[in-house]
C-alpha cells in the first residue's frame, strides 16, 4: 500500500505538471513580481527600482489607508453576518423542502450567475437611485395630503447601498455551502432531540447549528474573503466615504501611478485574507477537540 | 384484573399521499409489558411507533397515552422516549453529554444530570466510557448509550424502533436477552417495532403482527406460532406448511379433511368447520416426522390411526446444523417441508436425496386456518 509502483508515479507527474507549470507561471511568478514592486520604488514615469525598501507597507500604516482597510473588514463582516442570517432560512427551506422542489430551488438561488455582474450592479442602482423603482413605489403611495410632497431617500451612493450590493452578490456563495451541509444532517437527529423534551428552538441550537458547522464556516469564509476585496460594487453603489481597499488599491495602479505603493497595499489585503481564514481555522479546531 | 391501558390505538389511521400506512388499527399496550409490532417491511409499524412518539399525527382516530388522548402534543411534551433505528446519537456530543441531553434540555441541574447519567452508565454497563464519542465506540456500545439515553428520563413507555438491526448477528443474538433483562429491571413498558420474527417471539410478551397497515393477529410469542389467526401470521412466523381444504367427513370425534393439493385425506383432531367454509390447513415442518417404512409394512414403526401418513422423495436437503430442512415432493408434485433435528441418539441414518420417504404427523399437528 504505501509503496507506490513506479509506472503510477509517472502517470502522476503526467498528471500533475502542467497544472503545477500553470500555477508557477501565472500564479507565483506574478506574486513575485508584486512583491518586487512593493518592495521599490518609482524612478521615473514607468521605471520602478526595487530597492528593498519596506517604505511602502510603512506607508499603508498611515491613519488614512489605515481607516480604509478598517472600514473594508467592517463591511466584509457585516456582508457576511448579513449573508449568514438571511442565507440560513433559506438553506433550510430549501433542505428540508419536498425532494422534488430542492432542485428548482436551488436554481432559482443561481439564478443571478446567469448575468453580468456589472449589469446586476447597473440593476441595483435602478432599484435603489432617487428616481429609482423604491423610490417611485414608496411615491406611489405617499399619503401627500397629510405628509406633505414626498422627498426621495437617498439609497444610493451610501455605505448602506455598498453593504446591500454586497449581500445581494454574496448570498448564494453563502447559501449553497449551509445547504449541502443541512441536506447531509440526519433528520432523525433532529427527531431525538425532539423526543427527548428539546422544543424546536433548542433542537436549532444545540443540534442543527453545530451539526452545521463546517457548511456555516465554509460559507463565511467565502463570503468574507472576496468580500473584503470587492471592488466593482463600492465602486458604484458607494459614495466618497465608502471606498474600500481595492478601490484604493485600483487609485494607485491607474490615477496616481503608484505602482509600489498598490503592490505593498495589496499584500496587506492578502495577508488579511489569510489571517482571517487563519482565524476560522483555529476556531474549527478548537471546536473539535 | 386488567390494568387499563398504557397506550390504546383508537382506530388509527395514518395516509401518506395515497398510501394508506396504518389502516384502522384498535390496539392496547398494558403497562409493563414488553410489546412488539411485528410485519413485513412497509406494514405500518414504524408509522404506529412514531404516532405514540408524536413524530407523526393520525389521519383519524386516536391515540391514548394513560387515557389521554395526545392529539395536538408534541413530541417534546409526551412522556415517551425513542430507540431510534440509526440510534440517532449526536456525533458532536461525548456519550455522557448524550445521555444527558434529556436532562439537560429540561433544565435538571447539572449535579444531579452528573449523577443520573452515572447511574444510566451504569445499568447499561458502560461505566468509564462516559467521555468518549460515539464513534469511538463499537455497535453494541452504541446501542447501550442509545438505550441509556432514551431511559434517563423514566419515560412511561420506551419505544424501539428495530433496536437491533445496526448489530451484527452474534450481538444481537447476546443482546436480545440482555434488553428483555434490562427491561424487567427498569419496569418500563416497552413498545418495540421489528421486522424479525425471531427477534420479536425471543423478547416481547405479547406481539401484534401487522399486514398492509392491519393488525393482523394479537398474541403471546407461543399462541402466535401454535394458533396464527390467519395465513398471513402462519407464513410470517415461522415456516409452514399451507394446504387448501374441503371438509370430507365430520366425525363426533377427528375429522376427515381433503386437502386439494394433499394426495391423502387428512385426520385432524378438532371440531369441524361448518361446511361450505373455505379454509386452509397448516402444518409446522417439525411436526412432521420421516420414516422409510410406511403403515403397509409390517416392520413400520407407527401405524397407528391417530396419525397421517403420505408417501415421497427427498428432493431437497438444506442443512442448519442442529437441524436439516428437508423438501419432500409428494406423489402428486406439492413440495412440503420438513424440519428434522441432526444428531440425536439412536435415530436412524440421514436421509438423503433422491430417497423415498414416509412423512407422519399427528392428527392433532396441524392448525386450520378461515383466514
Amino acid at each position: 500500500m504505501t509503496e507506490r509502483p513506479k509506472a503510477a508515479r509517472g502517470v502522476f507527474a503526467l498528471l500533475a505538471g502542467p497544472p503545477l507549470v500553470w500555477l508557477a507561471l501565472f500564479f507565483v511568478l506574478p506574486l513575485v513580481i508584486i512583491l518586487g514592486y512593493a518592495l521599490g520604488e518609482n524612478r521615473s514615469l514607468t521605471d520602478i527600482a526595487i530597492t528593498g525598501s519596506f517604505r511602502n507597507f510603512g506607508r499603508a500604516l498611515q491613519p488614512v489607508y489605515l481607516g480604509v482597510l478598517g472600514k473594508s473588514l467592517w463591511f466584509a463582516a457585516l456582508t457576511t453576518i448579513a449573508c449568514l442570517v438571511i442565507g440560513f432560512p433559506v438553506a433550510m427551506a430549501i433542505a428540508f423542502a419536498p425532494a422534488r422542489w430542492r432542485l428548482a430551488l436551488l436554481l432559482l438561488v443561481m439564478l443571478p450567475f446567469w448575468v453580468n455582474l456589472l449589469i446586476r450592479t447597473y440593476a441595483l442602482m435602478a432599484v435603489l437611485r432617487p428616481e429609482g423603482y423604491i423610490n417611485s413605489l414608496i411615491k406611489l403611495v405617499w399619503p401627500a395630503a397629510w405628509l406633505g410632497d414626498f422627498v426621495p431617500l437617498d439609497l444610493l451612493h451610501n455605505n448602506a447601498a455598498v453593504i446591500i450590493g454586497l449581500v445581494y452578490v454574496q448570498l448564494p456563495f453563502m447559501v449553497l455551502p449551509l445547504y449541502a451541509a443541512l441536506d447531509r444532517l440526519d433528520r432523525s437527529l433532529i427527531e431525538a432531540s425532539l423526543d427527548l423534551g428539546a422544543g424546536q428552538l433548542t433542537s436549532f441550537a444545540r443540534i442543527t447549528v453545530p451539526l452545521a458547522m463546517p457548511g456555516i464556516i465554509a460559507g463565511i469564509i467565502i463570503t468574507f474573503v472576496p468580500t473584503l476585496g470587492a471592488y466593482l460594487t463600492p465602486d458604484l453603489l458607494g459614495g466618497t466615504s465608502s471606498q474600500m481597499i481595492a478601490n484604493v488599491i485600483d487609485r494607485q495602479f491607474r490615477s496616481a501611478n503608484d505602482w509600489p505603493f498598490g503592490a505593498a497595499l495589496s499584500f496587506i489585503l492578502m495577508a488579511l485574507a489569510l489571517v482571517a481564514m487563519a482565524l476560522q481555522g483555529l476556531v474549527t479546531r478548537r471546536g473539535r477537540a | 384484573m386488567a390494568a387499563p391501558p398504557i397506550i390504546c390505538f383508537d382506530n388509527v389511521s395514518k395516509f401518506h399521499g395515497p398510501v394508506r400506512a396504518v389502516d384502522g388499527v384498535s390496539l392496547d399496550i398494558r403497562e409493563g409489558e414488553f410489546f412488539a409490532l411485528l410485519g413485513p417491511s412497509g406494514c405500518g409499524k414504524t408509522s404506529l411507533l412514531r404516532l405514540v412518539a408524536g413524530l407523526e399525527m393520525p389521519s383519524a382516530g386516536r391515540v391514548l397515552i394513560d387515557g389521554v388522548d395526545v392529539a395536538g402534543v408534541p413530541a417534546n411534551r409526551r412522556p415517551v422516549n425513542m430507540v431510534f433505528q440509526g440510534l440517532a446519537l449526536f456525533p458532536h456530543m461525548t456519550v455522557a453529554e448524550n445521555i444527558g441531553y434529556g436532562l439537560k434540555v429540561a433544565g435538571v441541574a447539572p449535579a444531579e444530570t452528573a449523577d443520573r447519567v452515572a447511574d444510566a452508565l451504569a445499568l447499561v454497563k458502560l461505566v468509564g466510557l462516559g467521555q468518549r464519542r460515539p464513534d469511538q465506540l463499537s455497535g453494541g456500545q452504541r446501542q447501550r448509550v442509545a438505550l441509556a439515553r432514551a431511559l434517563i428520563k423514566r419515560p412511561r413507555v420506551l419505544l424501539l424502533d428495530e433496536p437491533l438491526s445496526a448489530l451484527d448477528a452474534k450481538l444481537r443474538e447476546a443482546m436480545r436477552a440482555e434488553l428483555a433483562q434490562l427491561q424487567a429491571d427498569v419496569g418500563i413498558t416497552f413498545l418495540m417495532v421489528t421486522h424479525d420474527q425471531d427477534e420479536a417471539l425471543a423478547m416481547a410478551d405479547r406481539c401484534a403482527v401487522l399486514n398492509h397497515g392491519r393488525v393482523e393477529q394479537v398474541a403471546a410469542p407461543a399462541a402466535l406460532y401454535e394458533m396464527p389467526a390467519s395465513r398471513f401470521v402462519a407464513d410470517f412466523i415461522g415456516g409452514v406448511n399451507v394446504f387448501e381444504g374441503r371438509l370430507l367427513v365430520a366425525l363426533p370425534g377427528p375429522a376427515s379433511i381433503a386437502a386439494t393439493d394433499l394426495d391423502v385425506p387428512l385426520r385432524l383432531d378438532i371440531t369441524a368447520p361448518p361446511p361450505g367454509t373455505p379454509f386452509w390447513v397448516a402444518l409446522r415442518p417439525e411436526r412432521i416426522a420421516l420414516y422409510r417404512r410406511g403403515p403397509g409394512d409390517a416392520a413400520a414403526p407407527v401405524a397407528d390411526t391417530d396419525h397421517n401418513h403420505a408417501a415421497g422423495i427427498v428432493r431437497h436437503i438444506a442443512y442448519r446444523g442442529s437441524a436439516s430442512l428437508y423438501h419432500v415432493a409428494l406423489g402428486n408434485g406439492r413440495i412440503v417441508q420438513v424440519l428434522r433435528p441432526n444428531g440425536l441418539p439412536g435415530a436412524p441414518a440421514d436421509f438423503v436425496m433422491a430417497e423415498p420417504v414416509w412423512l407422519t404427523w399427528a392428527a392433532t399437528a396441524p392448525t386450520l386456518l378461515f383466514a
